[in-house]
């Protein structure tokens, strides 16, 4: 019997009327949302839209707030989404359900089922321990190791995979250390560098999270235009450096450490490097392919299609026999694919329909702004938003409105699609703001308060480091506003 | 008080049948529905009770070994199929309930039904495992029936085949689990859950427990979640020496102000009336005992009165009745003092409780309306169903926030 389980329950002894209150919240929000959904339905189309527009700002709307409220499981708001753009009328059932077989959704599956081969097979563990052995010189080179390292990850595979797969390395360098909890400034710089690491990475690449892929595919949808796996990175990568250089002199500010001698954590790292032995042939196959694929998607990815090279990719490790289904099954979140096929087609939805730009009019358009104060708006927008919502849900929802109102500002629509997508990846202050971060709290050596102060920090140092590159640096390679 | 006087009001009658006891005629002996209780009883080799009821459905229930001596003041007689209790020069007609017939089943394992659970006034009781500290540290309750717990536990197949015999015969409204203290967080509670969800899986029945409190209040949470709609938490004596007395176990190894904690919080935990604590009536000063009721039905509890059986004619039981008496209505009035109401504890029958304070002078019988919805066809039924959604409204994971 597992009594632990059984005592794990909680009785609300306050009124019964309260208790039914709260417990029927959720109904009462589900009858206010259907309500508010009939009565943007049912209002008088408002001058600028039109009859569909406005079915399909009832949807999006509804969309926006179960995303956000997470009420419904994000997968399951886009399924919404889907059924209920044909339902209303807003565009034909065979069109909403083509949309979820964009170009996007398979990249992103590709991508996923291709790190998790990686992980499976030890190969990602073997490139981190690789590259962090190097940075065992002292507790400072630790910290920028599990900085570095992380984001240099996170540029090939998604970023909450690199933040679970170092977890147990970071956690057993700092036993090895037999350092506590609540105590140790070296531990919180340890498990917060590997978390800003990751994030950090993450948005250099297609491959470091979900949504730059999705950004891209709205921004096809939408406009016709698309932005290329390399024209990406050199756009990035210098905002990449900058953070991770301010990250790395934050955390060594706030935390400092009290520790010189690492030589028990470098013991750790070598330990685990003996424990995997040598490469076998399985990680240095999987290694190949995912070396080839990198170099297809930069440097051929726009013609002959990023996620073609990635299915091509996998298809390739099946015929080799290097991962079977059940170990894809394990390590792919199949949720996040339904979401951003649901997500492609409420931006498809709300763009072909004017929505977007109606909305962009009655708000931002309609606010004397110069395109400046409209990007700083944009990307602060982002990278607050994405502290409380999920990354994906920020794209889904920001981005079809600012590439419509980025017409109207002369802005370049692939610079708005930057300006969303990547302040977007960028949750520094809360533990949910990004699986990441959540890894980094669940070590029990974080409080919420560290990581606000420094998160909130970094927030603004990216807004300012994110304007100031696109303003200097994008225009010399044509991405101008 | 004389027997002529008593048997004319049904509460006196339960009080004193209970304190002075009663013999059998031989003609009644002679009556299936003794004799089959006395055979059964001798074959199993543990004392059954007769569950006889007085007029007005008022319940008692009597070991029928106590039976057999001869200085009792009443006598159960039969004539004509008829039974009737003469006390002095009075007599009363009374209903002698038949043996429940899954006593004579046995289990697919091949134990007796009647070993694992005993029917009494409706209720089904059932201790399913004898397992129990103050036993093992020689700190044993004095009223335990030591002999029953030298057994083996029974396993859950066994405990639903009987609660399902019993269910069939229709003498089960309620089951009633017993267990013993174990020293662990849960206090031994932990030990009824595979049970609890078994029976409450199976059957649409209330389940009452009688344990031990838990060390943590944690625990008392998850006695409610795991299913059980009533708790008695017994103290049995409120004066500490004599709870020390009788219950060295109780006293040593968890504590009367424990009790006391564990009942105020069960008391918000558990419905209004479902929580509920014995205190035997005879076992201390009359005053005792009134504080015991106060103190109680302060903390949201309901008292339940089992009377300190003696089962003597004697001199010193004479005028216990009259001793007593006043208790009764004391109950009555402290409950309504409260504003509890006794609906969920009709299950304990064999104790005098709130519901028969009017036989003692008090006011119309409380919880009475309840209760007979209780055992109405479908009573039951709406009642578990209440309960269930109660639970359900009020239950949550331990991590989500309340408020
Ligand atoms: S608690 Fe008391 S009565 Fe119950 S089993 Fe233990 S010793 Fe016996």
């Amino acid at each position: 019997m597992n009594r632990s389980k059984t005592a794990r329950v909680k009785v609300d002894a306050r009124p019964l009327s309260i208790v039914v209150l709260s417990r029927s919240a959720r109904i009462f929000a589900f009858v206010a949302i259907a309500l508010l959904f009939w009565a943007i339905v049912s209002w008088p189309t408002p001058k600028g839209l039109t009859p569909t527009g406005q079915k399909a700002l009832a949807i999006f709307v509804v969309s926006l707030i179960l995303w956000v409220s997470q009420l419904l499981p994000l997968a399951i708001t886009s399924l919404f989404a889907i059924v209920a753009l044909p339902m209303m009328g807003v565009m034909d059932k065979a069109k909403a359900y083509s949309l979820f077989g964009n170009e996007a959704v398979f990249f992103i599956m590709g991508a996923f089922i291709l790190a998790a081969a990686m992980v499976k097979s030890g190969l990602s563990s073997r490139v981190a321990l690789f590259f962090l052995k190097r940075f065992g010189g002292g507790a400072k080179q630790l910290i920028l190791g599990l900085l570095l390292v992380p984001a240099f990850m996170a540029f090939w595979m998604p970023e909450h995979a690199v933040a679970a797969m170092l977890f147990p390395i970071t956690l057993e360098i700092i036993h090895s250390l037999e350092l506590r909890p609540g105590q140790s400034a070296f531990a919180k710089s340890v498990f917060l560098a590997a978390a800003y690491g990751a994030i950090v990475g993450g948005v250099a690449t297609f491959l470091g999270g979900a949504r730059n892929p999705l950004a891209i595919a709205i921004l096809r949808q939408t406009t016709g235009q698309s932005i290329g796996f390399l024209e990406w990175m050199v756009a990035v990568v210098p905002t990449v450096l900058i953070l991770l250089a301010i990250a790395y002199f934050l955390i060594l500010y706030f935390f400092k450490s009290e520790i010189t001698d690492i030589s028990r954590a470098s013991a750790v790292l070598e330990a685990r490097i003996k424990e995997l032995g040598k490469p076998k042939l399985e990680e240095r196959l999987i290694g190949l392919i995912m070396l080839i694929a990198i170099v297809c998607w930069i440097t051929i990815g726009k013609t002959v299609g990023l996620a073609n090279i990635a299915i091509t990719a996998v298809v390739l490790m099946f015929v080799f026999k290097l991962v079977t289904w059940k170990d894809i099954e394990d390590y792919v979140n199949w949720g996040v694919i339904l979401m951003y096929g649901g997500a492609i087609a409420l931006g498809y939805g709300v763009a072909s329909t004017n929505v977007a730009a109606w909305v962009a009019k009655s708000t931002v358009l309609s606010w004397s702004l110069t395109p400046l104060m409209l990007m700083t708006i944009i990307v602060a927008l982002s990278i607050f938003l994405t502290e409380g919502i999920s990354n994906v849900a920020v794209v889904a929802i920001l981005l079809p409105l600012g590439i419509s109102a980025a017409g109207s500002f002369g802005i370049d629509p692939k610079v708005m699609t930057l300006a969303v997508a990547v302040p977007s990846g960028l949750a520094y202050m809360l533990p949910m703001g990004t699986p990441a971060n959540a890894i980094a709290f669940s070590s029990g050596f974080i409080k919420v308060k560290d990581m606000v102060k420094i998160g909130f920090i970094l927030n603004v140092s990216s807004i300012i480091v994110f304007i100031v590159i696109a303003k200097v640096y994008w225009p010399l390679l044509g991405l101008k506003f | 008080m004389s027997a002529s006087t008593t048997i004319k009001n049904p509460g006196l009658l339960k009080l004193d049948l209970t304190i002075r006891g009663m013999k059998i005629s031989r003609d009644a002996l002679a009556t299936p529905e003794i004799s089959r209780t006395l055979r059964l009883s001798q074959e199993i080799g543990a004392a059954l009770e007769l569950d006889i009821v007085l007029p007005e459905n008022v319940m008692v229930n009597i070991p029928i070994r106590e039976c057999l001596a001869e200085d009792r003041p009443y006598t159960l007689t039969e004539k004509d199929g008829r039974f009737f209790i003469i006390g002095g020069d009075a007599k009363t007609e009374v209903w002698v309930a038949p043996l429940a017939g899954f006593y004579e089943k046995k289990t697919s394992t091949g134990v007796s039904m009647a070993k694992i659970g005993r029917t009494y006034a409706g209720y089904l009781a059932i201790s399913p495992t004898p397992v129990c500290e103050f036993i093992f540290q020689e700190l044993a309750c004095r009223y335990c029936d030591l002999e029953a717990k030298k057994g083996r536990a029974w396993s859950v197949e066994e405990v639903v085949e009987t609660v399902e015999a019993a269910v069939a015969e229709g003498v089960a409204e309620y089951i009633c689990l017993n267990v013993g203290y174990t020293d662990s967080p849960d206090g031994g509670i932990a030990l009824l859950e595979p049970y609890i969800k078994a029976i409450k899986h199976r059957f649409d029945l209330l389940v009452c427990v009688q344990a031990q409190p838990p060390t943590s209040d944690e625990w008392i949470d998850a006695t409610y979640a795991m299913g059980i709609d009533s708790i008695a938490y017994n103290l049995e004596a409120y004066d500490p020496d004599v709870f020390e007395g009788i219950a060295p176990g109780k006293m040593r190894l968890i504590g009367r102000d424990r009790y006391f904690e564990a009942l105020k919080y069960a008391a918000k935990i558990f419905p209004s009336g479902a929580v509920v604590s014995n205190l035997i009536v005879g076992l201390e000063s009359i005053a005792s005992t009134l504080k015991g009721i106060d103190m109680l039905a302060a903390l949201g509890v309901i008292p339940t009165l089992p009377v300190y059986r003696l089962a003597t004619d004697s001199e010193e039981t004479m005028g216990r009745v009259e001793a007593m008496a006043p208790v009764f209505l004391h109950l009555q009035n402290a409950l309504k003092r409260n504003k509890l109401s006794p609906t969920w504890i009709s299950h304990f029958n064999l104790a005098l409780n709130a519901i028969d304070g009017h036989y003692f002078g008090g006011e119309a019988p409380l919880g009475q309306r309840w209760q007979k919805v209780l055992k109405s066809k479908h009573g039951g039924r709406i009642a578990h169903s209440i309960s269930n959604v109660r639970r359900r409204l009020r239950v949550r994971p331990a991590d989500d926030e309340v408020g």
